[in-house]
């Protein structure tokens, strides 16, 4: 995925796209301005030097519960 | 004629001495709903002569020596994206499939229930708990009692609302960036986010299945204590849910902080940019602490910018994955805001939300390791008093963000407190946030209650409310 954050206006659309969701001209528009945003979060995730050899904090069991909730 | 008391923990004792009953305390709730609800939009759904009949059922209860706990006969709103058996449940959206929950509680509603809480109704939340209100779409526009044209926070918002204008002593809210205290912080009265895990989420429809929490919000510190009593515990629904015991969250309310050492973390919270008045409070509030016996000590959050991206790459992509099917058939039905927000998950790959799992374990690590030098951190809930919705509409909901300071513990999971600490110079409340250990709620509660102790903002009535109407 692109991090230069000059290719909002051809990347915005495209992802959309590919996710099959439809927003306005103006939507669009809007989100490709939050885009860098987004992006440079995300991109800020791989500078922390600590995080190169450490796990995700994310759990699979293999003996889940299903209870219901109600 | 009896006066309503205002925290919910003195209605409580009103009822056990028999100086007031339930359906005196109900009906004061339910009057001022029918006096400030067409203006606060707080309620998508009143439950009148519901919470009429569980208040004469708990008058008769308590009469005859049954005592089913803190929350027994009291006024409670339910957020509208929990599930409740005798009301439908929209999230305060058109896309919610309302056969999900019907006729169904969640643990948490039923615990309420089984506390004898007297639910007043359902209440107004950002849509799916994101995002900000929609003009143009069929539901009520909560608003914040203190001042009518700005927001009363979200996206717990009529639950804020309602317990500031006294619609209720207390409600449910659910927090995932910041959604319980944002609103009480907006709204001038107190929420805990507990411990994650610690209170079962099924039931609620969710935003970020790592970040949801569920808490109350209510008037003062020890009235959360006691909210959270009733709602905490295992429950096998929720897989996230602990198995750790609850203790009794009100039981060291010494009014004492002698032996407490909090830190005081100024880099990250800067006002900066903050509303006049906001600085100077957010001073008086430390220096209180300090005077309860407290040790303030300097100290950094460790790896803050990075969580605060955690949670955004989080929180997109966990609710993308239960909103896609949705935004990609009924695109216009969702609010513009929520819309807009979630499908900027698109932006964030499955490698971005793994690496922010990774992050958030080494935040953690480093944070448990600020923790062995201090008991507490505290910060202010928000550089800023609640914002006009005329200004909202053309903020960058990124900058006003940056003036909030809840995200972070959402990310980390450990439980935090925010207690109201004055007014900016507009006369907006704000707020200051206390954040504790994994499962050390207790702590927050009575650090809390050290500072409403000896101080009074937690219980300011908005001009709008002010005369509470006493028990015919």
């Amino acid at each position: 995925m692109t991090t230069d954050l000059s290719e909002a206006t051809t990347a915005v659309p495209t992802l959309l796209a590919i996710a099959g969701i439809s927003p306005s001209p103006e939507e669009v528009e809007k989100m490709s301005r939050d885009y860098p945003f987004i992006r440079m979060s995300a991109a800020a995730l791989y500078t922390v030097p600590e995080a190169r050899y450490e796990v995700p904090a994310l759990i699979f069991d293999p003996v889940p519960s299903f209870a219901d909730w109600s | 004629m009896t006066e309503i008391p205002i925290t919910l923990t003195e209605a409580g004792a009103a009822l056990r001495s028999g100086s007031l009953t339930s359906v005196e305390l109900t009906k004061a709730a339910l009057a001022k709903a029918a006096e400030l609800d067409s203006e606060l939009g707080v309620y998508l759904a009143r439950l009148d002569e519901i919470a009429l009949a569980r208040a004469e059922q708990a008058d008769a209860e308590l009469a005859s020596g049954v005592d089913l706990g803190p929350l027994h006969g009291i006024p409670v709103g339910i957020k509208d994206i929990l599930a409740t058996s005798d009301s439908p449940t929209t999230a305060n959206s058109l896309i919610l499939d309302h056969a999900w929950g019907e006729g169904k509680d969640g643990p948490v509603v039923r615990r309420l229930r089984e506390g004898g809480a007297v639910i007043t109704g359902k209440v107004t939340t950002m849509e799916f708990a994101i995002g900000m209100p929609d003009f143009s779409k069929p539901f009520p526009i909560p608003r914040n009692p203190w001042n009518l044209e700005t927001w009363p926070g979200g996206s717990s918002s009529g639950t804020g609302a309602g317990v500031a204008a006294g619609l209720f002593h207390a409600g449910i809210g659910t927090d995932t960036g910041g959604s319980i205290r944002i609103p009480a912080a907006f709204c001038g009265v107190s929420g805990l986010m507990p411990t994650y895990g610690r209170v079962p989420k099924t039931g609620c429809a969710p935003l970020g299945y790592s970040l949801d929490h569920i808490g109350p919000l209510a008037r003062s510190a020890e009235d959360c204590g006691a909210f959270l009593q009733v709602i905490a515990g295992y429950d096998a629904s929720d897989i996230y849910c602990s198995t750790k015991p609850v203790p009794d969250f009100n039981a060291d309310l010494t009014g004492s902080l002698e032996g407490v050492t909090i830190g005081v973390d100024r880099v990250n919270h800067s006002f900066d940019t903050g509303d006049p008045g906001a600085a100077e409070q957010y001073e008086a509030a430390l220096a209180t602490l300090t005077d309860l016996g407290a040790t303030l000590v300097d100290v950094t959050l460790p790896y803050f910018a990075e969580t605060n991206a955690a949670l955004f790459v989080t929180m997109l992509s966990e609710a993308l994955a239960y909103h896609m099917p949705d935004l990609q058939s009924r695109w216009g039905d969702y609010f513009a805001a929520t819309r807009k927000m979630i499908a900027g998950g698109v932006f964030v790959s499955g490698a971005d939300y793994v690496q922010a799992q990774r992050v958030r374990r080494v935040a953690q690590k480093a944070l448990a390791e600020l923790y062995t030098e201090v008991d507490l951190i505290v910060t202010p809930t928000a550089s800023i008093g609640s914002p006009s919705y005329d200004t909202l509409e053309k903020r960058e909901i990124m900058e006003m963000f940056g003036k909030i300071f809840t995200g972070y513990w959402d990310v980390m999971g450990n439980p935090a407190l925010v207690v109201p600490m004055g007014f900016t110079e507009t006369g907006l409340p704000v707020s200051m946030q206390l954040a504790a250990r994994p499962f050390e709620e207790a702590l927050l509660v009575k650090a809390g209650n050290a500072y409403q102790q000896e101080t009074e903002w937690h219980l300011m009535i908005p001009p709008l409310a002010a005369g509470t109407p006493a028990a015919a």
